[in-house]
C-alpha cells in the first residue's frame, strides 16, 4: 500500500529515500539514536526487531537482528562515524551474524534531519555504494522481507473475507 | 511462496551475470554457448549460473534438441521495477512505523509541557 509520502531515487551508486514528518526534528534524531526506539519502528511488519544492542556514539555501533515469520534472522550492523546531535547521522551500514561480523556489501548511510520552519521535518536518507552492482544486490535482498511482509499481508485479507 | 523460496530466487536474481543472461533469454531463447558469449567466463561457469536460474524458476531448458536451448520461464521472472516497487514497500512500512513512534513522542512531550503548566 503506498502513500505517496515517500520519494525514492536511484542514482550511481546510491540510493536516497526522502519522507516529511509531522514533528520536530529532535524527535527523528531521537527515534534514530535509541535502541528501544529503533526495536519498536525498524522491524518491517513480520520481521520484528529481536535483537538491539546500541551503543551511539561516533566509533560505536548498532547490532541488530530482525526474525521472519519461519525464524529467518537477519542480522544488521550500524559503525557510526558521525554524529551532529539533531541534525546528521553518518554511518557504516552492513549486513552481519550474531557475531557482528561485517557482511558485505557495505554502504555508507547519511541520516540528514531538516526542520522545515512549520514544526514539521524532513528525514533525507542516503545510502552510498562501492557499485552499482552492490546497490543492487541490497535492493534485491530488501526485497525478501518487503515480500514476505506483503504475503503475510495478503495472507490475512484473504482470510478475512473468506 | 514459502520464505525460503524466495530467498532461493533472491538470491539468484542478486547476482550480476546472471542478471544479463535474463536479460539476454528476454530477447529470445539460446543455447549455453551464446549466453557465455558476452562473458570472460567458461562454459561450466555460465552452466552453474544457469543451473542457479533454473531451481530458481526463471528459465527452463529444452529437452528435446541436443543443445538444450534456454528460455525464460514467463511466470518466474519479476522486473527491475517491481523489484524496486517491493525494496520502496518495506521502507514505507518501515517509516509509516516511525512515524507512529514519533507521534507518541510529540504526545508524551505535549503531556510532558501540560504537567509543568
Amino acid at each position: 500500500m503506498t502513500n505517496n509520502k515517500m520519494a525514492l531515487e536511484v542514482r550511481d551508486r546510491t540510493l536516497e529515500m526522502v519522507r516529511p514528518f509531522n514533528a520536530p526534528r529532535e524527535l527523528l534524531y531521537r527515534a534514530f539514536s535509541d535502541g528501544e526506539a529503533l526495536r519498536q519502528w525498524f522491524g518491517p511488519e513480520g520481521w520484528p526487531i529481536t535483537t538491539s544492542d546500541m551503543d551511539f556514539r561516533v566509533g560505536g555501533s548498532w547490532h541488530y537482528c530482525m526474525t521472519g515469520p519461519d525464524g529467518t534472522e537477519g542480522w544488521g550492523l550500524a559503525l557510526y562515524e558521525e554524529i551532529t546531535p539533531t541534525e546528521r547521522i553518518q554511518y557504516r551500514d552492513t549486513f552481519s551474524d550474531a557475531d557482528r561480523t561485517e557482511v558485505p556489501p557495505a554502504s555508507d548511510v547519511t541520516l540528514a534531519f531538516e526542520d522545515r520552519g512549520d514544526g514539521t521535518s524532513t528525514l533525507r536518507w542516503t545510502s552510498v555504494f562501492e557499485s552499482n552492482d552492490a546497490r543492487d544486490q541490497v535492493i534485491a535482498m530488501g526485497m525478501e522481507e518487503g515480500a514476505a511482509s506483503t504475503l503475510e499481508n495478503l495472507e490475512r485479507y484473504l482470510a478475512s473475507v473468506s | 511462496m514459502p520464505v525460503d523460496e524466495l530467498s532461493t530466487a533472491f538470491a539468484a536474481l542478486a547476482d550480476p551475470t546472471r542478471r544479463a543472461i535474463l536479460e539476454r533469454l528476454a530477447d529470445g531463447e539460446a543455447s549455453v554457448t551464446e549466453l557465455a558469449d558476452p562473458f570472460e567466463i567458461s562454459l561450466p561457469a555460465v552452466s552453474k549460473h544457469l543451473k542457479v536460474l533454473e531451481r530458481a524458476g526463471f528459465i527452463e531448458r529444452s529437452r528435446h534438441a541436443q543443445w538444450r536451448p534456454c528460455r525464460l520461464r514467463p511466470d518466474g521472472l519479476k522486473r527491475a521495477s517491481d523489484w524496486l516497487d517491493d525494496y520502496r514497500d518495506l521502507w514505507e512500512s518501515r517509516f509509516d512505523r516511525l512515524d507512529t513512534y514519533v507521534q507518541q513522542l510529540r504526545e508524551q512531550e505535549a503531556a510532558r509541557q501540560d504537567a509543568d503548566k
